[in-house]
């Protein structure tokens, strides 16, 4: 009995503490609904537009492409398929330049249906528009004193039938990188104490992201010769924290990224290599973020990133020097026609 | 038992304590100064609550200072409009929390359309009346003189001869006819007289009255303001300006700027004279440079540069 009764206690106690933590939960519960933030919640509308353009002021033109957004729950397939379904095809498109609080420069857009497109950036049934004049600007950053950039902001604004309110971006412009070291021609050794290097002079409350590229020009020969090249990032998503920027390759990382631009390629007899250029490309915190937020995203993740009011998407600058006649010196030639990494894509020496 | 609920109690009042303060408004607008084909961005991303964020914020917009609110709440932080109607506009933004505080922060913007100070000029000389336009306190002819005797470029020089001639030269473009003059035509053979070929109590305008237009803004939106129906009502001409060359087949040749007369003038080191004069080119961009003797004469076979008059009135 006695021990019965000490059951009955224990089991007192146990109903005291439930009980105690029970209303504790129910206290902290409230306490974390009455004293949470409410955040909006985001409803979907039956669609919004969505927006893409990457603004390069020394392009010719500036491109926007348009769609609609869609549901997930819709058969993402079925409106991939019908290429006007996702189309906006009648918006009036205005980009604008300002300097100094005074819109300096300003182009409308027409659709523009020989656009060349890269599989993920222009999706079918995505509306591209072109800008009516073409950009022209001044870059002062290929100028010998860093001039004042006479623009301060791009905008670019879309009115559509049937929405009363425009879809509409304003971001800062940015300079372009100037290099520090080389110009172009140097002999670049991926070996040694003297190994090359690339060196940028860059604004880092402007330049945010970014990425280098190679572009490798060869002749190759079957039955006839033929010029062709082949790409690849050597850095990608390069998180920017000193003006001056210095990249290096490295043998390994470098042959293994040349051997992988050449998996596309069909086997040949002979290649000869001619010369490479090298791309470096910043852009703003609004394409870093987009970046950021869509790498590493599986299909059950779907986050939204949008610095467009009234629209999803991105409207962002992107700005690029290029370095061109890059060649090899005679110890890392021999490593491409010989060395264990690229022997197999039959380089010759010349 | 009291302790903890005590606890809790103190727990509650810390945690929620914050939710008495108000939030913080903040109100950008861009550009400040527009017309009224600008769209106005107001942006209130710069707004918070206690925890420093603005996520739980919603706005709502007043747009023309009478603090009747013209737009629901909404989460979004920025606006953009269009103001037809010229004018100074307040612009008001209320930020709300969860709770209902409020704060309230404002601009203004300032739209200016199309220039209505316009008014009417009547050549009495000829009858012929022209458009004016005030800007900066000045009268400007907001078109292109076009007063005197029409003679035959290929004929007839102009010459001191006391009778105000022009050539007539006609714009395929704008399949219009347009007044030049040589600089001496322009200021009436005379250095020291302002208001040359221009009706009474008006004048050639200076190097400065010229340069007051453009000082006050930048160069782009300058040219766009005052050019071709810009809103300040001048409708500067970019298009090509001639010069006469010794060509019996085209008297005209076209250097593609407009030209317009200023009553400057200067003689250099060398003893050459030098006239002044504003120009257009066809980029949209303008000049104010000086031309030689030898090409405002015509003389040793060069081309004689020609040129348009906008009269401006004189100061009282």
């Amino acid at each position: 009995m006695e021990q019965f009764g000490a059951l009955k206690t224990i089991n007192k106690i146990m109903i005291m503490k439930s009980f105690g933590n029970g209303i504790l939960l129910i206290v902290i519960s409230w306490l974390l609904c009455t004293c949470s933030n409410d955040l909006p919640i985001v409803y979907q509308t039956p669609y919004k537009p969505v927006v893409y353009s990457i603004l390069d002021p020394c392009d010719s033109f500036c491109y926007v492409t348009l769609s609609k957004s869609f549901s997930v729950r819709e058969d993402v397939t079925h409106a991939l398929k019908g290429n006007t379904k996702l189309g906006i095809d009648d918006a009036i498109i205005t980009l604008e330049a300002w300097g100094d609080g005074y819109k300096l420069w300003e182009t409308g857009f027409t659709r523009y249906n020989n656009m060349v497109t890269s599989p993920k950036t222009f999706e079918p049934g995505r509306s591209c528009y072109r800008s009516n004049k073409m950009l022209l600007f001044v870059d002062p950053a290929y100028e010998d004193t860093r001039k004042k950039w006479q623009y301060d902001y791009f905008r670019l604004y879309i009115y559509y039938p049937g929405f009363d309110l425009p879809s509409y971006c304003r971001i800062p412009s940015i300079k372009g990188p100037l290099v520090s070291y080389p110009r172009s021609g140097m002999n670049l050794n991926l070996y040694g104490s003297d190994q090359s290097y690339f060196q940028f002079e860059l604004d880092l409350s402007e330049a945010k992201y970014a990425d280098f590229i190679c572009f490798f020009y060869f002749n190759e020969y079957t039955d006839h010769w033929t010029k062709s090249k082949v790409s690849f990032i050597v850095k990608k998503n390069m998180v920017l924290i000193d003006e001056y920027p210095i990249i290096r390759l490295y043998e390994e990382a470098f042959f293994n990224k040349l051997v992988r631009s050449f998996e596309q390629e069909s086997p040949v007899d002979t290649r000869i290599f001619d010369h490479m250029e090298f791309k470096f490309t910043i852009s703003d915190e609004y394409f870093h973020d987009y970046v950021t937020t869509y790498q590493n995203v599986s299909d059950s993740d779907i986050r939204k990133y949008s610095n467009i009011l009234n629209a999803y998407g991105i409207f962002a600058m992107k700005r690029e020097v290029t370095i061109p006649d890059i060649l090899f010196d005679r110890q890392t030639l021999d490593s491409i026609c010989y060395g264990r990494y690229t022997k197999h894509l039959n380089f010759l020496h010349w | 038992m009291k302790l903890f609920s005590s606890a809790i109690l103190l727990l509650i009042l810390i945690s929620c304590n914050e939710e008495s303060y108000p939030p913080y408004a903040q109100i950008e607008s861009f550009p400040l100064i527009g017309d009224s084909t600008t769209l106005f961005e107001f942006n209130s991303d710069g707004s918070y609550d206690k925890k420093g964020n603005g996520l739980a914020l919603q706005y709502r917009w007043d747009f023309n200072g009478d603090l009747i609110w013209d737009t629901d709440y909404s989460y979004e932080t920025k606006y953009v409009k269009r103001f037809p109607i010229p004018g100074t506009y307040y612009i008001s933004v209320e930020v709300i929390n969860n709770n209902g505080l409020t704060a309230v922060a404002g601009d203004s913007i300032i739209v200016f359309g199309m220039n209505k100070d316009t008014s009417t000029l009547i050549d009495p000389r000829d009858g012929k009346s022209y458009q004016i336009v005030k800007i900066n306190e000045m009268w400007w002819m907001a078109e292109s003189l076009q007063y005197g005797v029409v003679i035959d470029p290929l004929v007839v020089e102009m010459t001191n001869n006391q009778i105000d001639e022009r050539y007539l030269v006609y714009d395929i473009f704008k399949q219009d006819t347009f007044s030049v003059y040589s600089f001496y035509e322009a200021i009436k053979y005379d250095l020291h007289h302002e208001q040359g070929i221009c009706p009474d109590g008006w004048h050639i305008p200076t190097e400065n009255e010229w340069r007051s237009l453009f000082n006050n803004y930048p160069l782009e939106y300058a040219v766009k303001y005052y050019g071709e129906n810009g809103l300040s009502g001048l409708h500067l001409e970019k298009g090509a300006s001639p010069y006469r060359w010794h060509d019996p087949d085209m008297p005209f040749h076209s250097l593609g700027e407009a030209r317009y007369w200023s009553s400057t003038y200067f003689t250099d080191n060398l003893d050459v004279f030098h006239a002044g004069a504003m120009s257009f080119n066809e980029s949209g961009s303008f000049d104010f440079g000086y031309i030689g003797k030898n090409h405002l004469t015509g003389m040793e076979s060069r081309a004689q540069y020609l040129g348009t008059i906008r009269c401006v009135k004189n100061h009282k």
